[in-house]
């Protein structure tokens, strides 16, 4: 018997004694993993929650624990990220103007004066990498998995959209502290549009002269300068998040139409 | 409560497909009822069970959310965002690149003339996105699970493109030195190298619409007689945008391939109204 005891007692994984310690049921005893009370405050909130956001089903059903090998948490990381990249965002506007001659002297600020400024640069930039990141590994996720398939055509239509969006963001947020870098990327990625055919000045077929073609629409000019930094910053700053955020509930309001996202749920 | 319970189990009994494991986790809560018909029909210990899981998927999302919050941090706080001198216009940099997102199409632009590769490719990338859902013929199978076997053609067109995409960013991002010259990992990127001094060869232009004519034909003719059925699944509209669009994805590598085997500048060279199409 004693025998039989101790080789129960060795079985135990780390886990388990983990889970038998009063640290982790202070952590996670009422809130994540372990015993829980259906009808606490904290799950009759999160039922709440729930309903309003429609975020979440209203009713999972079996296969529910097997959700982070099947989504990866993807989506809802992108979401996360933009609610990170909307906070750290707000914080630099604070300080930042959309002028050319102050634009830099402003992102130096982050690196020697603005208390914190450093890290929340650093935070909004290596999130938006992120972002893109993961919206694009998203994408992928949903084909493989043929989520696009009906009823779910027009969210895949909208999450393109929203990709395209997630890449202009970030694009036009590439060129507003105005150094070397974000001059002449601006710069590479703007002359595409002067190349297109028809309405680009350069482009084959050009219909319109330089300064005056679609190009010029949004670099306002003939080249990079001051009335480009301020619409980059109107779109980086206002037009796209406003349209990711709404295009963003409608996306997961048609993923609950559909009736959960596609897979084991 | 145990009558009730049993009552539900005879009116409505619902066979649901779960693994032992999933087994162990509901065993206990009597699990006869479909979940779909809503909150209310449930029994108060089956709520219990869907309150549970929403909370255990939540509680997974609040980890994830954590654990990123903690990847940030740590990479905001040992390195910083980027930050080069004061921009000067009239100062060209050796070495100018787009963001890495876009650095794709900036590396397709060694092989194309900027119009195909900074417009018109991205749009048919965009447009040909958008019609996925309705070029795919097959509407049922491979959802909700990751299966290759399920639909072999569409997993490996997807992929391909997708992979492709990536490969041309990371060629951009690491292997271009100064003047985008292709630079192996080992070479120093501070020396600067001059380009090959190649010269470039154009097809005749006979040779080019040749090229071209037989491409897209092979590509219109081959699938359907390779694969059998599959222009019958397809119909005649699906079958004809789809080759077009694979024709047009293949052409990429085709293009580099011929660029650094047979130094191909343009395969077909036209002049129309004075205005200088390449491909």
């Amino acid at each position: 018997m004693e025998e039989k005891k101790e080789k129960e007692q060795k079985g135990k994984s780390i886990k388990d004694l983990a889970k038998g310690t009063q640290v982790w049921k202070a952590i996670f005893g009422d809130l994540l993993f372990g015993e829980f009370k259906p009808f606490s405050p904290i799950n009759s909130l999160m039922r709440g929650i729930a309903k309003i956001m429609q975020l979440h089903p209203y009713n999972m059903s079996v296969g529910g624990k097997r959700i982070i090998m099947y989504t990866f948490c993807l989506g809802g990381l992108s979401v996360f990220f933009f609610a990170l990249l909307t906070c750290t965002g707000a914080f630099l506007m604070i300080y930042y103007n959309p002028d050319v001659n102050k634009a830099y002297a402003n992102v130096e600020d982050f690196r020697y004066i603005v208390p914190f400024g450093v890290l929340i640069r650093n935070m909004h930039r290596w999130t938006a990498h992120l972002m893109v990141m993961f919206v694009s590994l998203h994408m992928l996720r949903v084909f493989l998995t043929g989520a696009y398939k009906p009823p779910r055509e027009l969210n895949w239509i909208v999450g393109v959209i929203l990709l395209v969006f997630t890449m202009l963001s970030s694009f036009t947020g590439y060129l507003l502290p105005w150094d070397q870098l974000a001059y002449w990327g601006v710069t590479i990625g703007c002359s595409m549009g002067e190349n297109a055919p028809l309405l680009g000045a350069k482009g084959p077929f050009a219909l319109l002269e330089s300064g005056k073609d679609v190009n010029s629409i949004l670099v306002g000019g003939a080249a990079v300068g001051q009335p480009t930094l301020l619409r980059f910053y109107l779109l980086h700053a206002i037009a796209l998040p406003l349209g990711i955020a709404g295009l963003m509930g409608f996306h997961f309001w048609r993923i609950r139409r559909a009736g959960g996202v596609s897979g084991p749920l | 409560m145990a009558e009730e319970q049993d009552e539900t189990k005879d009116k409505d009994e619902v066979i649901v497909r779960m693994s032992k494991e999933e087994w162990e986790y509901v065993k206990d809560l009597h699990v006869s009822v479909d979940y779909k018909e809503g909150f209310e029909t449930l029994t108060p210990k089956q709520q219990d069970y869907t309150v549970r899981h929403l909370r255990d998927s939540v509680g997974i999302e609040f980890i994830a959310g954590l654990l990123f919050t903690f990847i940030i941090m740590v990479w905001s706080l040992y390195m910083d965002a980027p930050l080069k001198e004061l921009a000067n216009p009239s100062d060209t940099p050796l070495d100018e690149r787009a963001p890495w997102y876009f650095i794709g199409l900036q590396e397709l632009l060694i092989y194309f003339d900027p119009w195909l590769a900074g417009v018109v490719i991205p749009s048919i990338l965009f447009v040909g996105l958008i019609a996925l859902p309705f070029i795919d013929p097959n509407k049922e199978s491979g959802i909700g699970r990751y299966s290759f076997r399920a639909r072999p053609i569409a997993v490996s067109a997807f992929c391909f493109g997708y992979a492709m995409w990536y490969i041309l960013i990371v060629v951009g991002q690491f292997f271009r030195g100064p003047g985008r010259v292709f630079y192996w990992p080992w070479e120093d990127k501070t020396v600067v190298k001059d380009a090959l001094p190649v010269e470039m060869v154009n097809f005749h232009i006979a040779g080019g619409f040749a090229f071209f004519i037989l491409y897209f034909s092979a590509c219109v003719i081959a699938p359907r007689l390779i694969f059998k059925g599959f222009y019958k699944t397809l119909g005649t509209t699906r079958y004809y945008i789809f080759v077009s669009l694979m024709a047009i994805m293949l052409l990429v590598p085709i293009k580099i391939f011929l660029r650094y085997i047979f130094d191909v500048k343009y395969i077909l060279s036209l002049e129309i109204f004075n205005t200088a199409l390449n491909f």
